[in-house]
This record gives structure tokens, sequence and C-alpha cells, in this order.
């Protein structure tokens, strides 16, 4: 058997090595490790924020949002039980606003007279702060109303009552089949990991795009622009050049996803052992065969595209333009998540698993929305983008080599067909 | 001119009735050469005159539509073309593509090692004073060297055959004398080099034969010298101290280069302004007899073409 020709191992490493050393290669690469690695400790902290540790009961707060809140109450109506956990009570308001403007507290509570007829409390911060406005003041209000819900029932009810009353449920859910029949339902950590996965895939694949097909098409139009790529031909096939030039981003993908498996596969579990109630991060192998092969079907069609693309454009400037549209195509889908968690079968989310340029993050998305797409629909989407990518191979193969000649002249479907029509 | 040492008539390059046309427009009429082994080919036209496109047939980065093309006797084929280096005419390289690793790249394809594509590029830079920008990316080049860069990729491995699409275009006169040099030692070597011009000047310093085309159609090919002399004497020079009087009334007379140039009209001849001379009594310290410049028949027969046209 014959092995790959020389010229195309010489492409094919020239273009992994520019690929590799690629400024958004390095960037995408270490980007998303870094994020997942970042969320491990953030977990636990915004679990804390969101949720609350209700462990003992009354305790609502967390520590370092507890110690950075304070009130009053001249209103008389919290027992004042000298909680460890309590914000920091003051005596009045002056006392609680020199705090604030001292720094000792960010948020000051007050509960005027008629707290409980009117339900109004003043909340007192410092001006001029900016970052993470909105979302501190909504914590310290948040905090500080899971504080008062304890503080007030606290005493009108057993402790026990009012530990359950602050974390109300813990839901097991089950499903009724059609005959009756009683199962539980999918653990809530598998379904947000078949939702999140999926949703991740996507978004790689989106990444992927942006970061190699896109950089694919700009080098190969800058080769016609600068008319390296006659120097090229001269010394390889139109095909030893478009092999090797995907051989090297499908390798240089591959790496990059094998980096950002590797890192999640330890960070995932990482972060779901850090979610109270998280329970193990769990996905069907079904599910995972069937994102996979979206992924790497997506990959390879869009790294065609931008090969078929590259081969007719006039200009690297042209090409840059039409990278829009490559990430457009893919981020389509994702930019309809909503649609599509909420209506996964309906039929925008049908049609656009059946458009080849959208079929493989909508199958990605509409599979973690739980859509109920039947093993011979999936089968469909998955050929028709395989199909299109081997199509749009064979048409750039042809256009590729009278495709040169393009070179400066505006792409046109008239220009295409030429091409095709010159081509060897 | 060379005046060429190689005895050989081997023919490595041959183009045969090459037709090309883009939609409605024929770009390539028919056009007929061959490039000698050893030789300097010029391949002369004016702007848009079919010889970018020629070039592209013969070395099959393009199909022509009729016509057939021979390098060293098979069609231009991987396996030939691995013997011609070939400099484009719109020149460039990626911008962000360092000067070894273009080089590199380029010697690699054309079948050299590592090892080998470094040290011939490393070779040809220091002969272009280029070796201090190896590790800098082609955006930090001037045109010039860039293009000097390029010519170097074209010729890193030694090709038997160098075909250069307007090679001299945009470089300085000092690149250009460089260009030049490497040029007449790839010929020493053995290398056979045809390149595109519409500059007549560098044809007839440097080519042996030439072919002209126009709109698409050979209008002219063969020894650069044979085809001045069938174009025939058409002026003559004389150096004397003066000009005599019956000449001066009735032919137009040029100065030039401290001699007198007179156009030979239909109904002149160098015997009648010797005559001249002679009758007049004045001493003559030089006469020649000169052949039209090539820029003259370039001239002629473009402008000839495109009026029957």
């Amino acid at each position: 058997m014959r092995g790959p020709s020389p010229e195309l191992r010489v492409i094919f490493a020239e273009e992994f090595r520019r690929q590799i050393r690629g400024l958004g290669f390095a960037f995408f690469t270490v980007l998303i490790p870094v994020l997942l690695l970042i969320a491990i400790p953030i977990t636990p902290v915004v679990v804390d924020l969101v949720e609350g540790d209700d462990s003992e009961g009354v305790r609502v707060v967390t520590g370092a949002l507890r110690e950075r809140i304070g009130y009053a109450d001249p209103a008389g109506v919290l027992p004042g039980r000298g909680l460890q956990d309590a914000p920091r009570q003051y005596g009045n308001l002056a006392a609680g606003v020199e705090a604030v403007r001292q720094g000792a507290i960010d948020a000051f509570f007050l509960l005027p007279s008629g707290y409980i007829e009117s339900g109004v409390v003043d909340h007192y911060r410092a001006s001029g702060e900016s970052q993470g406005r909105f979302w501190g003041n909504a914590a310290a209000e948040f905090a500080f109303r899971s504080f008062l819900t304890g503080e007030l029932i606290a005493g009108q009810v057993e402790p026990n009552i009012l530990a359950r009353a602050l974390h109300p449920a813990d839901y097991r859910n089950f499903e009724i089949g059609a005959d009756g029949a009683v199962a539980e339902a999918i653990p809530l950590a598998q379904e947000i990991g078949e939702l999140l996965v999926p949703m991740l895939f996507a978004a790689l694949l989106l990444i992927g795009v942006l970061s190699g097909s896109g950089s694919l098409m700009r080098s190969l139009a800058e080769e016609k622009e600068t008319r390296m790529i006659e120097m090229l031909v001269t010394a390889a096939a139109a095909l030893s050049i478009m092999s090797g030039k995907l051989l090297a981003l499908g390798l240089a993908g591959l790496i990059q996803i094998a980096v950002w498996i590797a890192v999640a596969t330890f960070a995932m579990p990482a972060i779901f052992d850090r979610i109270p109630n998280g329970g193990e991060l769990t996905i069907s192998a079904g599910l995972l065969t069937t994102v996979s092969l979206s992924f790497v079907l997506g990959y390879f069609l869009f790294s065609v595209l931008a090969l078929f693309i590259a081969s007719v454009v006039s200009s690297s400037a042209d090409a840059q333009k039409y990278t829009g549209l490559l990430s457009l195509l893919t981020a389509l889908p994702i930019w309809l998540a909503g649609l599509f968690i909420s209506q996964p079968d309906g039929a925008v989310a049908q049609i656009l698993t059946y458009f080849p340029f959208t079929a493989p993050t909508t199958l990605m998305v509409r599979l973690g929305a739980g859509s109920d797409m039947s093993g011979g629909e999936i089968a469909l989407a998955l050929g028709i983008t395989a199909g299109t990518a081997l199509l749009l191979l064979w048409v750039a193969s042809r256009v590729f080599r009278a495709g040169i000649l393009l070179s400066g002249q505006r792409i046109t479907g008239r220009n295409v067909w030429a091409a095709l029509w010159h081509a060897h | 001119m060379t005046g060429s040492s190689h005895p050989a008539s081997e023919t490595v390059l041959r183009v045969k009735d090459l037709t090309k046309t883009f939609g409605r427009r024929t770009v390539v009429d028919g056009v007929s050469f061959d490039v000698r082994r050893g030789e300097m080919f010029g391949f002369l036209g004016p702007n848009g005159s079919g010889k970018t496109t020629t070039i592209r047939m013969a070395l099959g980065i393009i199909r022509p539509d009729a016509g057939s093309i021979g390098i060293l006797g098979a069609p231009p084929d991987r396996s030939v073309l691995r013997a011609v280096g070939y400099l484009p005419e719109e020149r460039g390289l990626p911008r962000k593509l360092r000067v070894l690793d273009a080089l590199r790249y380029l010697g690699r394809l054309k079948g050299l090692t590592v090892a080998e594509a470094e040290d011939r590029a490393i070779a040809l830079l220091q002969r272009l004073s280029l070796d201090e920008h190896c590790k800098k990316k082609v955006e930090a080049l001037s045109r010039g060297m860039t293009q000097l860069v390029q010519f170097a990729t074209a010729i890193i491995h030694d090709p038997e055959i160098i075909v250069l699409d307007e090679p001299f275009s945009g470089l300085d006169p000092l690149n250009v004398e460089r260009m030049k040099e490497m040029l007449y030692e790839r010929q020493r070597a053995g290398a056979t080099i045809m390149f595109s011009t519409h500059i007549m000047s560098d044809v007839e310093e440097l080519c042996d034969r030439v072919a002209l085309i126009a709109d698409g159609r050979l209008l002219l090919f063969g020894e650069l010298a044979e085809i001045k002399r069938q174009r025939g004497v058409n002026a003559v020079l004389v150096q004397a101290p003066r000009v005599p009087e019956s000449l001066a009334a009735g032919r137009t007379a040029v100065p030039r280069s401290g001699m007198t140039e007179y156009a030979l009209e239909d109904d002149g001849t160098a015997e009648a302004v010797l005559r001249a001379y002679l009758d007049a009594g004045i001493n003559i310290e030089r006469f020649e007899l000169a052949l039209p410049s090539l820029n003259d028949i370039f001239i002629e027969e473009v402008s000839r073409a495109r009026s029957i046209s």
C-alpha cells in the first residue's frame, strides 16, 4: 500500500507547524482549561451566593458576605439571638452609616419602625462603587433577606422546622409511563451533564471553527494573493495541498480537543463535587457518541468549507469577511439554544437539523435540550453533514487549481462555475 | 548578450499550438516555441499579451484548451516540475512566514532534505546579502528584499530550468544587477533560463533567443541576432567633423553618442550616405551600419499586429 506522498507530508508538517504556532491556537487551547480550573475554587463561592449554606439551619449568609453586612433594628422585631453567623448589629443608623463610610462593611440595612406593617427596609451603601455593583447589591439584599426570614420565624417554630423552612425541598423525580409504570427519573446531575456536555461541544466547535478553519482560510487566501500557491502547485498536486492542510488542521484540532477534554475530565467532577447535592456528573454513552460524531463531522465540514471559500475568494481580506459566515453558521443554533431548550423538536429545530451547515451544532443543542429525535433522524442529519462535506471536498479540489486565477476578482456564482469548468 | 557556450541544442521546454480562452476572450492563440538547454530565453510581450497565461500553462498550473507542452520531453507533471524553478509575476510571500522557513518549506517541497534546504537557504541568503534577515518575518522586509527571497525560493533546489515571470520589475538597479549575476552563475552551471519581460534592454543584454507575443499570438521567435539581421540595416552611424550640406537638407540626422545617425528611408542606402561625405571631402573617422534595436522591432511588430487585428 502506498503511503502519503512526500509533498503531502511536507505540506502537512508546515501547515501543522503554522497552526500550532498561531496565536489563536495557543489562546483557545489554554483559555478553556484556564476557565475550567478557575471554576473549581469559584464554584463553592458562587453556590453559597446563590443558595446559601443552611447546614446549621439558620445560617443563611456566607462567612465572607456576612462579615460585610450590618444592620440596625429600631423596629425591634428581631430576637437578637447572637448567632455566630449573623450580620453585624449596630445600635442605630448613624453607627451603621459610619461603618460603611469607614469601609468596615459594604452594606447596612435599617429596619425602621413600622417595618412589620410596611415591609420597607432601608439599604445603605457607599457611593461610587462600580465593579460588580449590581451583583454586589443584589447578593447583599438576598443574603439579608435570608437572614430576616430565619430571624422572623425563629422562636415561632421548632429549630428543625426552621431549618426545613429555609431549605424546604430536595426533589426526587419520577416518571409515569404510558402503561402506568412509575420509574425514577434521570438524576439531576445526569440531566445537567446531558445538557452541559453537548452545549460545551457545540461551543467548542464554534471556537474550533473560529480559530482553526478561519486561520486555514485566511492563510490559503494569502498564499493565493501572494502567488505563492503557484509555486506550491508546481511542486505538489492540488489534492496533496488540500489534504495536507486539512490533515494538519484536523490534527491541531484534535490536539486542542484532547487538551480540553483531558482538563474537563479532571475539572468537571471537581466542580460538581463542590455543588451541594450536585451528585456525580454522568452522560449516556449513546449521547456522548452522537455528540462526538457531530463534532468531528462538523469540524470536517467547516474545514472543507473554509478551503472551498479560500479556493474561490480573491484576497485574504475577502477571506476575513467569510470567517464571519463560518462563525454565523456554527453559532446560529447556539443563539437559538433558548428556543431549542423550550421546543427541542419544534419546526425551527427540525429545519436546522437537516441543513448541512447548521446540522452539527443543532444536533448537539437539541440532544442537550432533551429532544426525542429517533436514531434514524440523527443518522440522517449526520449523513447530510458527511455527504455535504465530501461533496464540497470534491468541488473544492476541482476549483482549487482554476480558482488560483480568481485572485483579484469578486466571488460570484459565475466565476466559481468557470473555475469548476476549467478545472483539471 | 552572453553568447551561450552551450553547444547542445536539446529542447528542454516546448509548447506547441497552445491556446487558452477565458469566457469569450482568447488569451493565448496557438503559440508555439521551444527553449533549448543552457540558453537564456526571453519571452516578450506588452502588458496583457498572454505571457503569464502561457507560462502558467507551460508549468501545468492551468490547463490549455488546446496544444501540447513538453518539459524535458514529458508532460508538465510533478515529476518533471521538480526540475523547474518558478518565480511568479505578482510576487510576495505570506506575511507571517519567516524568511528561512519560507525557503526551507519550498526547498522541502522540491525534494530537498531539511538539512539540505537549510544549508542552501543560508547560502543563498548570504549570496543575496539577506542572511541577517533570515529569522525575520516576511512582513518586516522591503518589497525588493521579499522579491529576492522569492527568487531564492525558486532556485533553492538548483533547478535545471528556471522560469521567471517579470523577474526584474520592482527591483532597484543594484538588486537587478545582483539577480542578473546569479542568473549568469546558474547558466554557467548548466541551467536553462526563461524569463518574461517587456523591458527590451534586459533581453538584449541577457538573451540568446526570444519569442514575442501580442494579444495572445506569437509574432516573432528565434535567435535575437538573426531576427535583427532579417530586419536589415535601418540606419547608419557616421563619426566625422561635420555633416555634408546635401545630407543635412534632405535627411533626418540625429546626433547619437558623438556620431550622427541617418535613418535609411525606402529610397536611401548606406552607400548614398557614404558618397555624400566623400563628395563633400569630409574625412570619415567611423562608419557603422546600425541594426534595428529590439525596442524598435518590438514597437513595430506589436503596432503592426494591432493595426491588422
